[in-house]
């Protein structure tokens, strides 16, 4: 990179940076994120969640881990109100405290929720439109330019998940020409650019090969000092590899939450015995 | 079959038509005794064309407005399953009822007359369920991954859909609206009742009854005038339509690539 994209790139972090920490500032001291407390989640009359009890560490990559069909993605689904775009689910009893408020209290917009909290799919979904327009979908809809040039807001998320120099001579092309591992990351650049404060993810690597999954897993990490991040993934390896908290779901119960090391090392309950050495899941 | 019925069709129409297809065929009116036998078609097309223009712009923001309704803001499926099958219902429905319920509602209750307006109204009846089914069914082909994408960024709806769905949806939606104004350009029976003429000295206008091209080959087919004007006429309408549909494909082809 030359040097004088270096010096733009560097004001463009200035000026978009000190935007989030504004925005970001009152809850800064809260070692808590979210706070779950007797949360109960419904697809019609099937019950998915069952009086789930955890928290979520600010700064802190936790993981989620279960078998397929445990209520994990549903989980995040709730806690960036995406749950409700699913027809007939819905939450059945309990309360999420997200910065101070409970998120399904009156007066929540669901839309600024999701702004805050970005959600990354678990396969990625490039929009029918060209690389860079995509990158600034929604920081065009919420207004979070700044002043700052699109070009360039999009470079400096480009440049956030390491795609900058693999389609800066391609930004008009369509996004979906990009491949898998791509795709991912220009979701990534796309709900970062949004200026989260919170980054779920759900299962992002599980259509990736195992080159791209250590890409995304090298991103995440390095996220980390900025975004709190809530990942869910099967994959007990790369729970080990990235997550600081580990909380292990069956059945839509939660069974144990702990700092990672210890689920794996000397988990409290059988029942995650059991799942980390691979006799369920 | 697929193939050779159509061709068949076109190859016949051409064998006794092509002939009689002359500059005075497409730009002048129909002359002689009986009327038709010689002279042009031209008022026929020109009425065709003002009565599906007509029709559509009361079809088509309906039918849309319908299905967008339908597939990115209602959460009820018990809705979603009942406008279905009661636009199923009304698409099955015969034309020549159409023009029934055209004549006694719009040309006689509303008093319309037979006219170029109560004709083109009835045709947007007979596009509406048309167009809303193929809406619908293109919105819905548009996979939930988009939308949610989309949603997740908590942008509105409106502008998911605008930016997210529609292009996704919008080669499909332009095939069900071809494939409705084809389908009523082509039908003489709601116009029959409600608009058409035997002949019209004037062009266009919406409270006069205009010429359309299916019953003016009605009217020379019945008379048995000239064969050869009549097969020049199926060929022109048979033509057009061809053109439309040519015309979606190539689009929906470059849309493809």
């Amino acid at each position: 990179m030359n040097e004088s994209s270096q010096t733009s790139t560097a004001l463009t972090w200035g000026g978009i940076n000190g935007a989030a920490a504004k925005r970001q500032a009152p809850q800064e001291d809260a070692p808590i994120v979210f706070a779950v407390q007797r949360l109960s989640v419904a697809y019609g009359e099937r019950v998915v969640l069952k009086n789930i009890d955890c928290s979520v560490a600010r700064g802190a990559i936790t993981a989620i881990l279960g078998p397929s069909g445990c209520g994990k993605s549903t989980f995040l689904r709730v806690l960036n109100r995406t749950l409700e775009l699913i027809p007939q689910a819905r939450v059945l009893s309990g309360a999420v405290a997200f910065g101070g408020r409970d998120l399904f209290e009156r007066g929540v917009q669901p839309v600024a929720i999701r702004r805050r909290i970005g959600l990354i799919h678990q396969r990625p979904v490039p929009f029918p439109m060209s690389i860079l327009d995509d990158v600034l979908f929604g920081a065009r809809y919420h207004g979070l330019f700044n002043g700052t040039p699109p070009a360039e807001y999009a470079r400096y998320y480009l440049q956030q998940v390491g795609l900058w120099s693999e389609v800066k001579d391609r930004l008009s092309e369509r996004a979906d020409r990009l491949s898998g591992g791509q795709q991912q990351r220009l979701c990534l650049a796309r709900t970062l650019a949004n200026q989260p404060e919170v980054i779920l993810m759900d299962e992002p690597c599980s259509s990736l090969d195992p080159a791209a999954t250590k890409q995304i897993e090298a991103l995440v990490l390095g996220l980390k000092p900025r975004y709190t991040i809530v990942i869910v993934t099967h994959n007990l390896a790369q729970a080990k590899r990235v997550s600081d908290q580990a909380i292990f779901m069956l059945d839509g119960e939660i069974i144990e939450q702990a700092p990672t090391a210890q689920i794996f090392m000397n988990p409290q309950s059988q029942l995650t015995r059991e799942f980390v050495s691979g006799q369920i899941g | 079959m697929g193939f050779i019925l159509p061709m068949s069709l076109i190859l016949f129409l051409c064998y006794h038509g092509a002939q009689a297809i002359t500059w005075e065929l497409l730009w002048q009116s129909p002359k002689g005794f009986p009327l038709g036998s010689s002279g042009g078609i031209r008022p026929a097309i020109e009425g065709s064309l003002a009565l599906v223009a007509i029709g559509l712009s009361v079809a088509l923001p309906l039918a849309l407005g319908a299905a967008i309704y339908l597939t990115e803001y209602s959460a009820s499926v018990g809705l979603q399953r009942a406008v279905s099958f009661c636009a199923e219902c009304l698409a099955g429905v015969p034309a020549v009822i159409y023009g029934l319920v055209g004549y006694s509602f719009l040309v006689v209750f509303v008093k319309l007359r037979i006219s170029l307006l109560a004709g083109g109204i009835t045709l947007g009846l007979v596009m509406l369920p048309i167009i809303m089914i193929g809406a619908y069914e293109a919105l819905r082909a548009v996979e939930r991954k988009y939308r949610e994408a989309a949603l997740a960024l908590g942008v509105s709806r409106l502008f998911a859909f605008r930016n997210n769905v529609w292009p996704k949806a919008r080669a499909g939606l332009l095939a069900a609206v071809v494939l409705a104004a084809g389908h009523a350009f082509g039908s003489a029976a709601p116009v029959l009742m409600t608009a058409s003429v035997v002949l019209s000295k004037s062009g266009p206008d919406l409270s006069s009854p205009v010429m359309t091209l299916p019953t003016h080959l009605y009217y020379l087919v019945s008379e048995a005038s000239s064969p050869q004007q009549a097969y020049a006429t199926a060929l022109i309408l048979v033509a057009l339509l061809l053109m439309a549909n040519v015309t979606v494909m190539l689009i929906k082809g470059s849309h493809g690539r």
